[in-house]
């Protein structure tokens, strides 16, 4: 029995898709063969589907970050790490300095915040919420051959995994970005809906810093509506930033400065586990 | 300990090779879908955390992107039922699929954005197949496993979303010309 126009059509987008028997797909081609119009409705169908194809390999708002694929790809190589290798290697030199950097963590200091500060406000707003930075931001590997060293530390610390009180902080991003002028190296945390960022930065002003008493947990006022707390190493300045709100956000920020105490318990957790 | 690093060490490898590749398909798959970088940077990358936790239910050979699809709609289905929001199911529209009034004749000249365009002002679970099946090539077997919904439903939504799609395409030029989806009956 010869194929009928309608039963062509009802066929036509399961012939592109491959989708057909053997038998169904030959008696089609039959038909395609001697009716233009049913061809010709193929070639209509088939020219939609490969256009939208086409649109989204080639439309710039769908592609990824060109160093996505890299970021990713080092996380899940990271996950997939033995956890007590990565923790004695890499965390405990920086817990060691991260807890002395911590120090006193209620230690509360408000006043006006320095230029710095604000930059590191704005590196958030317009990186982690906005992504709307003139400039790409590039890896942190990159940024530690190019501009500081100390970047690197970054691509592990903190971890890709915070669990506080408030929530479980989650990284989304680590990178090296410029606001301002100023270069920093960032880590991006998403809690529910909020984001939190660890900027690095250098400093310049050797200690001469009025945001704080060096190696402690300084409080800074609300800066275009978002928390910020900051640590003073040898030569940096920590940054914390978010839009959390203050009771939420000293908790998240006590966290993320407080890595040797959350180092132990997880090192317990793990230990027990293996044993 | 040393099987167990050989062990990662194998699935890492096979996960590289197998899954890896399929990360910018992804990204494009999610973006469509997110509206947002953040978030379908967060969905590709939770996507491939659960994928490669679960690697070894993987069969290699088979079509690790559209298994990983599977994985990413299903992350994405879970987070829209924490959010509160619906999931991607709506039965009573694809009632409608087997009413599809006209196929009208598509312009000659379709740029990307038109094309693009005119997938965003279709339903949302129309988008879906098509951009499962049209974009990503999936067979209906993967789109209706990656859906959680039966193949003839994949093929009924598909049927109706290209329609709609045409005749969005057609409104966007404003070259509405009802033409009746019967070709017989257009005859004659």
């Amino acid at each position: 029995m010869t194929m009928q126009c309608r039963d062509a059509r009802e066929l036509l987008d399961s012939f592109i898709g491959e989708e057909l028997l053997v038998e169904t797909n030959h008696e089609l081609l039959g038909h395609l063969a001697a009716c233009p119009d049913c061809s010709a409705e193929l070639d209509v169908r088939r020219r939609i589907r490969s256009g939208l194809k086409q649109a989204f390999r080639s439309s710039p708002h769908l592609q990824p970050r060109p160093r996505f694929t890299e970021e990713v790809t080092a996380r899940l190589r990271a996950s997939i790490q033995p956890a007590r290798r990565r923790w004695r290697s890499r965390w405990l030199p920086i817990a060691a300095s991260l807890l002395v950097l911590a120090g006193a963590s209620n230690y509360f200091l408000r006043g006006r915040p320095s230029e710095v500060a604000r930059l590191a406000a704005g590196d958030h707003q317009n990186c982690a919420v906005k992504f709307a930075l003139p400039e790409t931001p590039i890896s942190l590997k990159e940024a530690a051959e190019r501009f500081d060293p100390s970047y690197t530390q970054l691509e592990t610390t903190p971890p890709d995994l915070v669990r506080t009180v408030a929530g479980t902080l989650h990284v989304a991003d680590r990178h090296s970005c410029v606001f301002g002028g100023r270069r920093f190296g960032h880590v991006v945390f998403r809690l529910d809906d909020h984001l939190v960022s660890v900027l690095v930065t250098k400093d310049e002003s050797a200690g001469a810093s009025s945001e704080a008493d060096s190696r402690q947990l300084a409080w800074l006022p609300r800066t275009n509506g978002l928390g910020m707390a900051s640590l003073h190493t040898t030569g940096h300045i920590v940054y914390i930033v978010s839009d959390l709100q203050d009771s939420q956000f000293r908790t998240v920020a006590e966290a993320l400065a407080q890595p040797a105490s959350r180092l132990a318990a997880l090192v317990a957790a793990y230990d027990s586990q293996t044993e | 300990m040393q099987d167990d690093a050989e062990g990662r060490q194998a699935t890492w490898s096979g996960f590289e090779a197998e899954a890896l590749p399929h990360v910018e398909s992804l990204f494009r798959t999610a973006m469509w879908f997110e509206r947002d970088r953040n978030e379908a940077e967060d969905l590709v990358q939770e996507t491939l955390k659960q994928a490669l936790e679960s690697f070894h239910r993987y069969t290699p050979g088979t079509n690790c992107r559209a298994w990983l699809m599977s994985i990413l709609h299903h992350v994405r289905s879970n987070r829209r039922r924490a959010k509160g929001r619906s999931p991607l199911v709506f039965e009573e529209a694809d009632l409608l699929a087997s009413t599809v009034p006209f196929v009208p004749p598509v312009p000659e000249q379709l740029t990307d954005a038109d094309l693009l365009a005119a997938l965003r002002r279709i339903p949302a679970q129309y988008q879906v197949v098509i951009v499962l099946s049209d974009v990503e090539e999936l067979p209906y077997k993967e789109i209706a496993t990656a859906l959680s919904i039966p193949i003839g439903t994949v093929m009924s939504r598909l049927h109706r979303g290209r329609t709609l799609l045409r005749q969005e395409l057609v409104r966007a030029r404003g070259q509405v010309i009802p033409i009746s989806a019967d070709p017989e009956r257009r005859r004659g």
